[in-house]
Order: structure tokens, then sequence, then C-alpha cells
């Protein structure tokens, strides 16, 4: 039960960092905080599904293959990062509105 | 006029096509032909492999690569290299209307099923269905846009065409010849409904001086002088 | 055997086997239907003057003729070969889902029914092109229900293939036999693969587009009609299809053509990896050369540059793979039996239609040859030259595989020379109309009228070739001699068995051993000496493969295959609701509770676990999971994600087309339409719904059924929970007279979070089967987990697609 439940924290804490993200995301429209809305969503969409991407992929029973694996979940992490990235160089002066 | 005419670029890139096509795959068609004949199997093909081991069957994967195979890769990456930038090359040409001292612009409309011909003369505009009158030996660019569903415009003489579609104006250009008398055809190239293949417009080439005068004398002269064309060829009378 | 159970037989059967022959023949049978009306139309091309085929019934027969060609003939008839051959090459028992392999057939056949249906309603076939351009498409244009059913048939052929396509990768990927790496599958084998790869992207867009159009021409939408979309919006969607569309045509027939060359010129085929990455390459290019349709649509230049680029390019790829094919003639012992000659014959149009196609990469030259017979003489050198004649080496190949029975060599010689002439004069003088417009009925050039006619002469010989062909199989089947299990001496794993294949496939396991040698091993054997052991040719075991129909020895691995009529009653019940939704309301609900029936009924077995078959343990499928079930749904994922990008891409081509911007209903900010913090709300629902289904994972994993009924119960309250709030949601948007009429951006709101809610729907359907499941204590061991983490990933899916349709809709 315990391994349970810690397994289950961690799917919490993706949960947690998705809902702040979704709510996160209508503050800075909505407030006019960022500076290109649609870069930005679309950005914070593609953290998001990386992110849900990643977590089924570690859900996953046996790793596909380590290559195939590593070769995707790196994929993964790229956009994951990269998308973070842009959705908050969105809110500075250093993109272009 | 010294603007070189669009069917001629076209011929060209055409002809380079095809001397290039008649080059590789002639070439290619021969070889596997010298193929075809020099190597067809002669009396009895005995060895199966399979019977070869009693009670084993064996499966066949790959023969060697020769290296030749990338010389070929190499020729062929040149050649496709030529055509893509003579493509580039003569499209860009045929795609940006070239300046010209006269020019003149009518707007072609594609309608079910015909063509609606536009000239602005002196701030007016003089319709023209399915006949077009124009002057020799100009640069003419049409303004081709549609009333109802996709169409296309060409005049297969001038080796172009281009869409009409609803909500979007395309332009494209041609130059007439130097003789006055011809006439064109002008088709819809994409299918437009169950009168597609009737959408066959006139282009009638008239002379340049004739022309000029008329759309020179105002709207109401030159719309007389449009009609007076058309009705004329209609009636299969003589031109000019 | 009684002709009742006869008839039963075809109507129940899962086998790869029956399913393949039955694709065959229906194939064959829309080939006739089209090919006859193609000689219809020849003989008006012939005599322009005269009234024979004329006006809207003129384009009748060429939409049907090439809708039913390229979708319900070419690509079928691949797939019926490969249905048969594809699990005998690879050495598995069967397709990884046989009761779905049944379901696509039937759907197609369908499907096919349904489009020719149209051809009998009041007005008649659509009459607007296989290319269905807009808006001639709309309502307005074309107001017969005939484009009603084309539209619903073009859909329901999209589900069959999809479903197929699933079903082959998973088979391909995850189901070979010990031993059979990636490098040592077939040509054949291989070029279904990227058919396949092919099909899962290219049909969500039509599938999307087909859809639209119907949602158009009944619930008022204007997607193909408002120019912020328009014939732009179609010819994008429709093209993104279309170009993958000719590959996925060519293929199979390239694939079956490798194969034959290699057994016939006694020589493996010439640098196998090549061809491959050949083939690989040109499946990538083909995703981004689609507006070379478009070419003279005077979008942005610079744009058509890149595709016209693309377009040349994709040449380099198919002639490496045609010269691999000359290479492995080249010293090699040709023998010239009716496969081959087919074979070798389509290699030479496909030389022609190659060439001639490369012309028309450039734009500066498709200026000239765009919409005329240019164009057709091409094309069908490749369709008919290459694919078609490719094809039919393959039927002339496989067939005493097939059927167990030899045919007719000298009238096989007969059908070849008569299609190839056939082919030549009707296509060659094509391209000498290089200036006639495509689709005319009428003309008057005389120049034109001899080349026509001279086609048209062509045409018939080509159809009387056929006719030749047809009876040339028909009397094999009547009185052929009896094939030998490996007529040609050839080197793939289809041929080691006795002919026909027999119920089973295989007696024992197919195993390739490290020098490329096949044995034949008992699963005793298997358990007794190790697969690695044997495949490294360290113990040698006795095989017998060739002997037929002792079942004793190897009593394991008779397969017995599945016998049930839901696949057929389902696609009854889908085509019966489809027809009806145009022709009559009553029909439809028939069709919906019969296709509601069969499928809870197709699902109580499996909440039974009534079917539940592992993969073995030896099977090679590297790099995918041992699960055909989870590997399944990952394909199906990377088709949902080309249908939602397809749903995507029709915002982003409303939104940011600058047509639109004139419009008077330009596209507000979201925030200023919609209702954000309901829209939040459903975000973390929907979030919150797939964190409890990590429960159900949980619990089934640990086996704890509390933990996974809390999962599963919370799961399903929140995506019902999600669809009552868009319920509401959407009640307050009609209620503010913000509806389908209320401008675009409305209705591609409605679009996007309809498809997106319908989903959810699914995804509580299978929540449900799940909770079914676990009421019925099936939900436990190997075959639940990998159903529960199926789900999962669908749910992850969903949640995906809703992290950006939320902020596209509700706050941009
Ligand atoms: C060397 C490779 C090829 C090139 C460069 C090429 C190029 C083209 C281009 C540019 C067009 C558009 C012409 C126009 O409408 O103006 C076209 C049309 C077409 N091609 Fe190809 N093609 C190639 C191979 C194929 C193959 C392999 C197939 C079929 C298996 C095929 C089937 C078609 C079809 C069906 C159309 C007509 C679509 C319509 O109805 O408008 N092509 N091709
Ligand atoms: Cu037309
Ligand atoms: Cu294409």
């Amino acid at each position: 039960m315990e391994k349970i439940m810690r397994d289950f924290a961690k799917y919490l804490g993706v949960w947690i960092v998705l809902v702040a993200t979704a709510v996160i995301e209508v503050f800075f429209v909505l407030e006019g905080i960022t500076r290109n809305p649609m870069v930005f969503v679309v950005a914070v969409a593609l953290f998001q599904s990386a992110l849900i991407a990643l977590f089924f992929q570690h859900l996953r029973e046996e790793p596909i293959v380590i290559k195939g694996m590593t070769v995707s979940g790196a994929i993964l992490i790229v956009i994951l990062i990269v998308s973070a990235v842009t959705s908050v160089l969105t809110c500075t002066p250093y993109f272009p509105g | 006029m010294d603007i070189l005419p669009t069917q001629a670029v076209w011929w060209e890139l055409f002809l380079l096509f095809t001397a290039v096509g008649i080059i590789v795959a002639g070439s290619v068609t021969a070889f596997f032909i010298y193929n075809l004949i020099k190597y067809r199997a002669k009396g009895r093909v005995d060895e199966s492999p399979a019977e070869a081991e009693k009670g084993k069957f064996r499966i066949m994967v790959e023969s060697s690569i020769s290296g030749k195979s990338k010389y070929l890769l190499f020729v062929t990456g040149i050649i496709v290299f030529i055509l893509i930038v003579a493509t580039i090359d003569e499209t860009l040409y045929l795609e940006f209307t070239p300046p010209a001292d006269e020019a003149v612009v009518i707007m072609v409309i594609g309608f079910q099923f015909g063509w609606q011909f536009e000239y602005s003369v002196g701030g007016e505009t003089i319709k023209t269905i399915n006949y077009v009158v124009l002057p020799t030996d100009t640069l003419i660019e049409f303004k081709v846009t549609s009333r109802d569903v996709f169409h296309a415009f060409g005049i297969p003489e001038f080796k172009n065409k281009i869409d009409a579609i609803p909500g979007i104006l395309n332009s494209m250009w041609i130059t007439t010849p130097e003789e006055p008398g011809i006439v064109y055809n002008a088709y819809c190239y994409e299918l437009c409904g169950a009168g597609h293949s009737l959408m066959v417009g006139k282009v009638i080439i008239v002379d340049k001086e004739e022309f000029f005068e008329a759309y020179n004398a105002g709207p109401e002269v030159f719309g007389e002088y449009v009609n007076s064309v058309i009705s004329q060829y209609r009636q299969g009378g003589a031109l000019g | 055997m009684s002709f009742r159970t006869w008839v039963m037989k075809w109507l129940t059967t899962t086998d790869h086997k029956d399913i393949g022959i039955l694709y065959i023949v229906t194939s064959i049978g829309f080939l006739l239907v089209a090919g006859s009306l193609a000689l219809l139309f020849r003989v008006q091309l012939a005599f322009p003057y005269s009234n024979f085929l004329v006006g809207s019934e003129y384009y009748q027969a060429v939409t049907v003729h090439g809708l039913v060609m390229l979708l319900w003939f070419a690509s079928p008839f691949a797939i019926g070969l490969a249905n048969y051959i594809v699990p005998l090459q690879i050495g598995a028992k069967d397709l990884a889902f046989p009761r779905l392999n049944a379901l696509s057939y039937w759907l197609y056949l369908f499907s096919g029914i349904l489009l020719l249906l149209s051809a009998f309603t009041s007005a008649g076939a659509p009459d607007v092109g296989w290319t269905l351009y807009a808006p001639l498409t709309a309502r307005i244009y074309t107001p017969t229900v005939g484009m009603d059913l084309a539209a619903l048939s073009i859909f329901m052929l999209s589900l069959s293939i999809t479903i197929g396509t699933i079903n082959f990768m998973v088979t391909i990927a995850a189901m070979r036999a010990p031993g059979m790496g990636w490098f040592k599958l077939p040509m054949f084998t291989w070029s279904m693969l990227f058919t396949m790869l092919l099909m899962l992207w290219a049909f969500p867009p039509l599938m999307v587009g087909a859809a639209v159009l119907f949602i158009d021409r009944n619930l008022g939408t204007e997607f193909f009609l408002n120019p912020a979309g328009g014939a732009l919006l179609w010819d994008h969607l429709f093209w993104f299809f279309g170009h993958p569309e000719v590959y996925i045509l060519l293929f199979p027939a390239l694939g079956a053509m490798a194969d034959i060359i290699t057994t016939f010129s006694r020589r493996p085929i010439y640098a196998k990896k090549y061809i491959l990455t050949a083939f690989l390459i040109a499946t990538i290019i083909s995703f981004i050369v689609w507006m070379h349709h478009m070419f003279i649509t005077g979008t942005n230049i610079y744009t058509r540059l890149f595709y016209s680029i693309t377009t040349i390019l994709i040449s380099i790829p198919f002639e490496m793979a045609v010269m691999s094919f000359i290479f492995t003639l080249y010293k090699g012992r040709l023998i010239y039996t009716v496969p081959m000659l087919f074979a070798v014959g389509s290699l030479l149009n496909f030389i022609i239609g190659g060439s001639t196609g490369v012309y028309l990469g450039s734009i500066a030259i498709d200026r000239g040859f765009r919409g005329t017979y240019w164009v057709v003489a091409h094309f069908h050198y490749i369709l008919v030259g290459t694919v078609t004649l490719g094809l039919i080496a393959g039927l002339y190949y496989w067939w005493p595989k097939i059927t167990g029975r030899m045919y007719s060599e000298r009238v096989g010689k007969i059908h070849f020379v008569l299609a190839m002439v056939g082919v030549a004069l009707t296509f060659l003088p094509q391209f000498v109309l290089l200036d006639m417009p495509r689709r005319y009925f009428t003309y008057d050039v005389p120049e034109w009228l001899t080349l026509n006619q001279i086609s048209t002469v062509g045409s018939f010989i080509f159809g009387v070739s056929m006719l030749v062909g047809l009876a040339n199989f028909l009397l094999s089947l009547v009185k052929g001699p009896p094939a030998p299990s490996n007529p040609w001496n050839a080197w793939t794993l289809e041929w080691f068995i006795p002919s026909p294949a027999p119920k089973h496939n295989f007696h024992g396991v197919p195993i390739v051993r490290e020098d490329n040698t096949v044995v034949f091993a008992s699963e005793e054997a298997i358990e007794k000496y190790g697969i690695e052991s044997i495949r490294k040719g360290e113990v040698d075991i006795p095989s017998t493969p060739l002997a037929g129909g002792q079942h004793g020895a190897h009593a394991s691995h008779s397969t017995h295959h599945i016998a049930t009529l839901d696949p057929l009653i389902l696609s009854t019940g889908f085509f019966l609701a489809f027809a009806g939704l145009v022709l009559s309301k009553p029909v439809m609900y028939l069709g919906v509770i019969i296709a509601m029936a069969a499928l809870a009924r197709w699902l109580w077995k499996d909440v039974r676990n009534l079917f539940v078959e592992d993969l073995p343990g030896y099977v090679e499928n590297w790099p995918f999971p041992k699960d055909k079930i989870r590997s399944a749904m990952w394909v199906f994922i990377a088709s949902e994600i080309a249908t939602f990008g397809s749903i995507f891409s029709v915002y982003f081509f409303i939104r940011f087309n600058p047509v639109g911007k004139f419009m008077s209903d330009a596209w507000p900010p979201g925030y200023l339409v919609h209702d954000v913090w309901l829209g939040l709300i459903n975000t973390v629902i929907l979030f919150t719904g797939t964190l409890l289904f990590t429960l159900v994972y949980l619990g089934v994993k640990n086996g704890n059924e509390k933990l996974s009924l809390i999962g599963l119960l919370g799961t399903l309250y929140m995506a019902i929970l999600f669809l009552v709030v868009k319920y509401f949601e959407w009640g307050e948007l009609l209620a503010a007279g913000l509806g389908l009429d209320a401008g675009i951006y409305m209705q591609a709101y409605y679009l996007t979070t309809g498809a997106h809610g319908l989903h959810v729907f699914l995804g509580v359907l299978a929540t449900t089967y799940l909770l079914l499941k676990l009421f019925h204590g099936t939900l436990k061991g190997k075959q639940a987990l990998s159903e529960v983490l199926a789900v999962g990933i669908y749910w992850g899916i969903v949640e995906m697609v809703w992290t950006l349709v939320f902020p596209l809709y509700y706050l941009v």
C-alpha cells in the first residue's frame, strides 16, 4: 500500500503541475502579461502535452526497448524544455510582440 | 516589344526536361531492355535452394552493393539540381508580370458556365461574355477570379493558366502575337459542374493601332468597337 | 459443405486468408464497375459531337470511376494480397486482431455499396470529380443526396482503413517469426509497412474533410464555402491526403514487383538497404509535396517553389528503386513466367510514368500542363501501367499459393501482351493531347479527334485483356492443375508451406536461423532447446513443414480461427445508419440500434475474456512491446494526432487567412466570446479524471480491486461531468445567439469541441467496459493490464488535445 501511495504521489505531482500551468496560463493571458498570446498558449500546450506523454512513458510496464525509449523520451524532454523556455520568453520584452 | 513570351519560356523548359528525360530515362530503359534480353535463362533452370539442402529452407536476404550505385546517385543529384535551378529561374519570370510601356489589364470572372471579361476604360467598365478582344503585340495581364465555384482560366497556346477561385484575385500574363486575326480558345481547366466542357471562351486578336484608337476614344466608342469585332467574328466574317 | 455453411463461413470468417480472398474478389468487382464506366466515357470522347454521355451524366461516370478506382479498387486489392501474404511472409498465424480485420473488410464493402447507392438516387451519383473540389460540393451548387452519400462513404472507408492500418502495423512490428529480423523481411512486406505508415497519416485529413463536407452540407456551416476557408482549405486537406495516396497505391505494386523480380532473376534483390532507405525517404517527403497540386492557385510563390523543389527531389528515391530493380536483373537468369512479364512490363511503364511526372513538379511547366491530358496520361501510366499491372503480377505470382491451382501460361501471356498494348495505345496519345483540358466531354479541335479515337480503341483492348485475365483465373479455379508448394522455387516463407496455405499456416513455429535457413519447430522442441540455440543452429531439429494436414503432432499450433458475425452486423449497422442519415430517418435509427447492439455483443465477449490471446514469448518484436493492445493504441494515437492535426489546421488556416480579415465575421479573441472560467473548470476536471485513472492502473497492477473500482468510478464521474459542463456551455452559447450561424469562428469552435467531446464519450465507453470487466472479475492479469494501459494512453491523448483546444478557443 505504501508503494502504491508513493507511486500515486508522483502522478499527483504531475497533476499539480498541469493544473498550475493551466491557471497561470489563463491569468497571464487575461492580464495581458504575455506579449504574444498565440505563441504563449501553443508553447504551454506543448509543455503540458510533453509532460503527459512522458508520464505515460513512465507508466509503461517494461520499456519498449532501451533505444526506442531514450529516443522518444529524449525528444519529449527537448520539447518540454523548449516549450517551457518559449512560454516564459513570450512574457518578456525579449520576445517580439 | 522585347518581352520573352510565356510560351517561349515554357517550351524552353519543356525541351530541357525532355532532353534530360530522354538521356536519363532512355539510357536506363536501354540498360533495362539489354538486361532483359542478355540474361534471359537459356535451357533448364535447375537449382532450387529449397531443395538443395534437404529439409532446409533458405530465405534470400540481400546481395552486396557495388560502388557503382553511388556514382549513379551523384549523377542523378546533379541532373536534378539543374532541373531545379532552371525551374526556379523560369518560374520567377512567369510569376511576376514584366514591366511594359503598354499593358492591358483585363478582369476575368469565371461563372457557371462561361467567362466574363472586363476592360476598364476611362473609369468605366466594359463587359463582354465569353469573347475577349485583345490588341496585337501587347502585354496583357489577366486578373482572374470566380463568381461561384472553382474554375481555372487558361489559353493553351500561351502555355499559361491560373485558377479562378471565389474570394481570391489571381493574376497571369501573356504577350499577344504580332499578327492580327488569330482567334484562340480559352478553356476552363477545373471541373466546375455539368457545363464545364462548354466553358470555352474566344480570344480575338485585333490590330493594335485600331484597338488603342478605340480604347483611347473613351468607354462608349470602345464598347461599340469591341462588340462589333465580336459580332463580326460570330457571323464568320473576316476580322480587321 | 452445404451451401449454407459455405455462405456462413464467408460471413463469419476472421481468418486472414479468407479475408484476403474477400478483399481481392470484392475489389475486382469494383474494378469491373469502374472500368466499364471508363469505357463508356471513352466512347463519348471518340465521338465528341454525340450525345452518348454528356453533361452531368458524363461527370457522374468520371467521378465514380476515379473514386472507385483509387479508393475501392487499387488500395483494397493490394490490401487483399497483403492480408493473405504478409502474415505468411513474416511467419505469423494471423493478423494481430482477426476480428478487427473482418471489421475492416465489411466496412470497406459497405462503404463501396454506399457510394454506388448514390447512383440510384434521383439525381444520381456526385458529378464533381474525384477531387471533390470546393465550393462546387456545397449544397447550393450540388444539392443532390448523392453527394452526401459519397461524403459518408469516404468517411466510412477511412474508418476501415484506419483499423486495417493499426492491424497491419502491429502485426508486422510485433508478430514476426523468431529470427525474422527487420532486414530479413521480404520486399512485399516492407512495402506494405510503408503503405500503412502513409495511410496512417494520409487518411485522417480525408476523413476530417469528408466529415466537415457533410456538416457543411447538412448543418449549414460554411467551412468550404466561406472564402476564409473555402476552396483552398479543401485543397490543402484533400491533397495532404491525395499525394501520399498515390504512394499508397504505388508501394504495394513495387513491393510485389520486387519479390517477383527477385524470384525470377534467381538473384536476391540488389541493394535492399538502399531501396528501403529510398522508400523511407519517399514516405517522408511525400508528406511535403502536396502543394504541387496547387501550383496555379496563386498562393505565395516561395511556398510553392519549396513544394516544387521537394517534388522534383522525390524522383531521386524512386530512381534508386528502379535502378536497384534493374541491377537485380543484371547477370541474373531471367525466367519469363507470366508474373515476371507483368512485373518487368510495369517497371517499364513506371519509367515512363515517373519521368513524365517530373515535368509536373516544375511550376513553370505545370502552368501549361495543369488540368490537361498530360496529367491524365502521367498518372494513368502509373496507376494503370504500373500499379494495376504490378498488382496483377502479384496476383499471378501468388495465385498458386492462394488457390492451390496453376493457370494457363499461354493465356496469361496473351493477357500480358494485350494489357501492355492497351495501356500504350490508350495513354501514349494522351501525352500528345497536352493542351486538351481534362474532364471535357466535347471539344471542337479537329487535331484532337484522331488521338482520342486511338485512345478509345486502346482502352477497349485493355478492357479485353482484363477479360482474358479473368477467364484465365476462372478456368484455373475450375480445372487448373494443382499447384506444388513452391512452384517458382522462391525464397520467401510463404512458399515453404503447402498450397493453398493450410488453415493454421505453419506446422510448428517457423524459425529463421542465422544462416537464413528456416526450420519449423514444435512447441516441445522450443521448450527443450530454447529459441536461441535453435536460431544459432546449435541444434538440428527435425522439421516437416510440407506434410499437410497432420494436426496430431503439433496439436498446440492448430489455431482455431474465431467465427463471428459481429463485424458483419456492426458494419451493417453503420451502413444503415449512414444511408439512413441521408435517405430516411427510421432506417438511420434502426442502423444505430443494430450497431450499438453489435458493439455491445462484441465487447461483452471481451468482458468475459473469450478470446484472450497473448503473443507467444518467442515472437520477434524489436523494438516494440510484446503487447498487441498497447502497441495498437500507440498506433491509433499516431493517427489521432493526424486527425486532430487536421482539425487544428482548419483552425489556423481560417484564423490566419488574410482573406478572412476582410470578412464581416473576423475572428474575435476567445475570452470575449467564451466563458473562460467554465473552460478552466473543465480543464481541471479532465486532468483530474486522468489522474484518477492512474488508480485503476495501480489497482490492477497490485491486484487491489477496491483501488481499481475507485479509479474507474472517479474517471467516469469526471468524464461525464466534463460532458455535462460542455452541454450547459453549448446551451448557453446557443441561447446567446452564438450558434452555427454566428460566423465561421463559432463553427470552428463547435467542430473542434464536438470532435473532442466525441472522444471523451468514447473514453467513457472504454472506461465502462473496464468497469464491466471489474464486475465480471476479469479485470486482472496481463491482458487486463495492457487494456488498462491502453485506455490510459487514450485518456492521455484526450487530455493533450484539450490542452490545445482550451487556450485556442477560450483565451486567444
Ligand atoms: C516521379 C514521381 C512523381 C512526380 C514528380 C509526380 C508529380 C505530379 C504532379 C506535380 C502532379 C500534379 C499535376 C497537376 O495536376 O498539375 C501529379 C498528378 C498526379 N499524380 Fe503524380 N508524380 C509522381 C508519381 C506519381 C505516382 C507514383 C502516382 C500514383 C501511384 C501518381 C499519381 C498522380 C495522380 C493520381 C495525379 C493526378 C491528381 C489529379 O487528379 O489532379 N504520381 N503528379
Ligand atoms: Cu470549368
Ligand atoms: Cu502529388
